[in-house]
């Protein structure tokens, strides 16, 4: 793979539906486009059921799309081509949620990490030794816990042998989906900070999935919003969390407590009508619509498009659209 | 209950311990609180920290064994009830003290209608007759928020979401009136967005019905959100004490301080890497002889992990355990003061 282009991942139309039974479809993901540029970090953030984990997925190919494509490296993937999926699933690598179920009970930490290099052929066995007693001192753990099961493991170590395998094969972009949410407090501190640490030294590029959008403001570069299937916003952190323009990352942001009892007991938090509609068989218009305390006619009839609406700043949203400076 | 003391619950010196193969597990060790009529409380504190354990051993929830109460008062409205048995904790569980937990999940049962999960605590705990207790279950449900409750007291409890299920547990909770209600991580398993509206339904009850809620949450947000007060626990002890102005802005113990600094901020620097704590929570079968924080604690002493220091007063109904305030140690305690003078909590633009 060449890394020369320098957008990383290019996704265009992606699209991911499932046949349900009764000739009912199930949109998880619809119609998606976004890149990310190398090096960057590029948060996901939503509530469940919004698609963001099938939309990892699906770019990491664990789910074929059903439609649109996705670029890596400038190279468009083919599904088909076997070696070149091969070569891909290398270099995009995933790290999971759960750090209990993600880590095979009967195989020892070393057969974990270094599974992944003999499947590609990486190195000779003492090579790959070495590289896994390397591995765990880079993310924190060390020579002793080659030979241990994960049992013997608390949560955040998990996740740990969870990055180092990741890690092993040298991967140039990683799918994180929820790497945190099981974990402590303190515990999710230690591992963002790892994250970010092994971004520097290694000059990764992440889809950090979550639903803490304290967290993914803290690790990100660039936020997208998804919701029920589509992203709906999507923008630089410190942009999107300053000047929300989609009503539902408005109301994402306003639902999160913040640590400061002083703002806390004067804020206002919004209530949206509602909850979040069932994927299947979704209604016209604004999906967002019968929740949104700002919907008018239009956004029952007619499905917004996400546009730029400020510089580097797209929402999909009829009345944000109406904001848009006149060019 | 007649005594009408301001507490509605008191803890003294209550020590929890789990007989295992192991060994005994000493959870809860010698902690001691209260709660004010209609005062929420939060609880705050890593997992293992004894948090749950402490507050469902109040009405001996857990099986014993492996859980056994070594000692300690507990006085509900006036009352020592830490020597009741089994049904003489009947009048009290549920009807004077009710609890809702994390998973709504498992604690539903998958085989019952959510009605007949609701109506089963009022006939067991009221004289109403089951057409009675219905209509009170329809008005239960819809105080909590459950659209259609005449309809949904028919379905079973997979289908309802996470959130609607949380708030049958709280429709269940609150039934029968109690007068405090312990609700352990009631929004951990729920999104943002639903956490937020469980959290103002809490908080509807706790002025609408003076009821007083005990909130164990690891999350700082809720805490600040919700709270009157704070309970800080590490190790099986409380650490830390005081009101939510008093812990957010002037903690005093080492351990509260790193908590809240390794919590994310909407408004924080993200090119600071985040605090957070070294090493790992003690070993609850040979608990260290001294601070339970020690081992991890940056400004520890050699008298920290030899002996358990003696509560402190710093202000009012601001207590805390740590050999920092002693006058000895005021080298120590200024470099803790200086290293955090700039880690207090500034305020969003």
């Amino acid at each position: 793979m060449m890394p020369n282009s320098e957008n990383i991942l290019e996704v265009s139309h992606l699209s991911k539906y499932f046949e349900l039974k009764g000739g009912l479809t199930l949109k998880a993901v619809d119609d998606v486009s976004f890149e990310i540029a190398r090096g960057q970090i590029m948060g996901l953030v939503g509530e469940s059921g919004c698609g963001k984990t099938t939309l990892g997925r699906t770019i990491k190919h664990l789910y074929l799309p059903t439609s649109g494509s996705i670029k890596f490296n400038g190279v468009q993937i083919d599904p088909q081509d076997k070696a070149y999926m091969k070569g891909f699933a290398r270099h995009a690598q995933m790290i999971f949620q759960d750090p209990y179920s993600s880590l095979d009970p009967r195989m020892t930490v070393a057969e974990i990490i270094s599974e992944g290099m003999e499947i590609h052929n990486m190195g000779t066995v003492l090579e790959r030794r070495n590289r896994v007693i390397e591995l765990l001192e880079l993310v924190g753990l060390s020579q002793e816990h080659a030979n241990r099961f994960p049992s013997e493991f608390s949560g955040g170590q998990r996740q740990r042998v969870g990055i180092a395998r990741a890690l092993a094969v040298n991967p140039e972009f990683i799918v994180c989906d929820e790497p945190i949410s099981a974990l402590d407090v303190s515990i999710q501190a230690q591992i963002v900070n790892l994250f970010k640490e092994l971004r520097q030294k290694l000059n990764l590029t992440y889809l950090f999935i979550a639903h803490d959008l304290s967290m993914v403001k803290y690790i990100s570069d660039k936020v997208a919003v998804m919701y029920l299937g589509k992203i709906v916003e999507i923008s630089n952190s410190r942009e999107i969390y300053k000047n929300p323009l989609h009503p539902y990352t408005e109301f994402l942001l306003s639902s999160i407590p913040i640590p400061n009892p002083r703002i806390e007991a004067s804020r206002k938090h919004i209530v949206a009508g509602a909850e979040m509609p069932s994927p299947i068989n979704l209604p016209k218009g604004c999906s967002f619509a019968p929740r949104c305390k700002y919907a008018f006619k239009a956004c029952l009839t007619d499905t917004p498009r996400l546009v730029e609406i400020e510089s580097g700043h797209f929402a999909a949203c009829s009345l944000a659209a109406t904001k848009k400076p006149p060019e | 209950m007649s005594t009408m003391t301001n507490n509605i619950l008191e803890i003294k010196d209550f020590t929890v311990s789990f007989d295992t193969y192991a060994g005994e597990v000493q959870a809860v060790r010698s902690v001691s609180f209260e709660v004010a009529r209609s005062e929420i409380i939060a609880i705050v504190g890593e997992s293992g920290s004894g948090k749950s354990v402490m507050t469902q051993s109040i009405v001996k929830l857990l099986p014993s064994p492996p859980a056994r109460i070594k000692r300690g008062s507990v006085i509900y409205d006036g009352e020592e009830i830490s020597s009741y048995n089994f049904n003489q904790l009947r009048s009290i569980k549920g009807r004077e003290i009710a609890y809702i937990f994390q998973d709504p999940m498992t604690s539903l049962n998958p085989t019952i209608k959510i009605g007949n999960q609701i109506t089963e605590g009022i006939l067991a705990h009221s004289k109403l007759d089951r057409k009675k207790a219905s209509e009170k279950a329809v008005e239960l449900l819809r105080n909590v928020g459950i659209p259609n409750p005449q309809r949904r007291m028919e379905q079973y409890p997979h289908e309802f979401s996470g959130g609607m299920r949380q708030r049958v547990m709280i429709a269940i909770a609150i039934a029968m009136d109690p007068k405090l209600l312990v609700a352990d991580e009631p929004t951990t398993a729920l999104d943002v967005t639903t956490q937020s509206q469980i959290l103002g339904i809490l908080k509807d009850i706790n002025q609408k019905l003076g009821m007083a809620i005990i909130l164990i949450t690891h999350d700082m947000g809720i805490v600040a959100n919700m709270a009157q007060r704070v309970v800080v626990m590490y190790g099986g002890k409380i650490v830390e004490t005081g009101g939510v102005m008093e812990i957010f802005e002037n903690a005093q113990h080492p351990y509260t301080r790193s908590l809240l600094a390794s919590v994310p901020r909407l408004d924080a620097d993200s090119t600071r890497p985040l605090e957070y704590i070294l090493g790992s929570p003690p070993d609850m079968i040979e608990p260290p002889a001294g601070c339970p924080f020690a081992p991890r604690c940056r400004f520890s002493m050699k008298i920290c992990v030899q002996r358990m220091p003696e509560m402190s007063e710093t202000g009012p109904g601001h207590r805390l355990y740590c050999h920092l305030l002693d006058e000895r140690a005021s080298a120590h305690r200024q470099r803790f003061i200086e290293e955090y003078s700039d880690a207090r909590l500034e305020v969003l633009e």
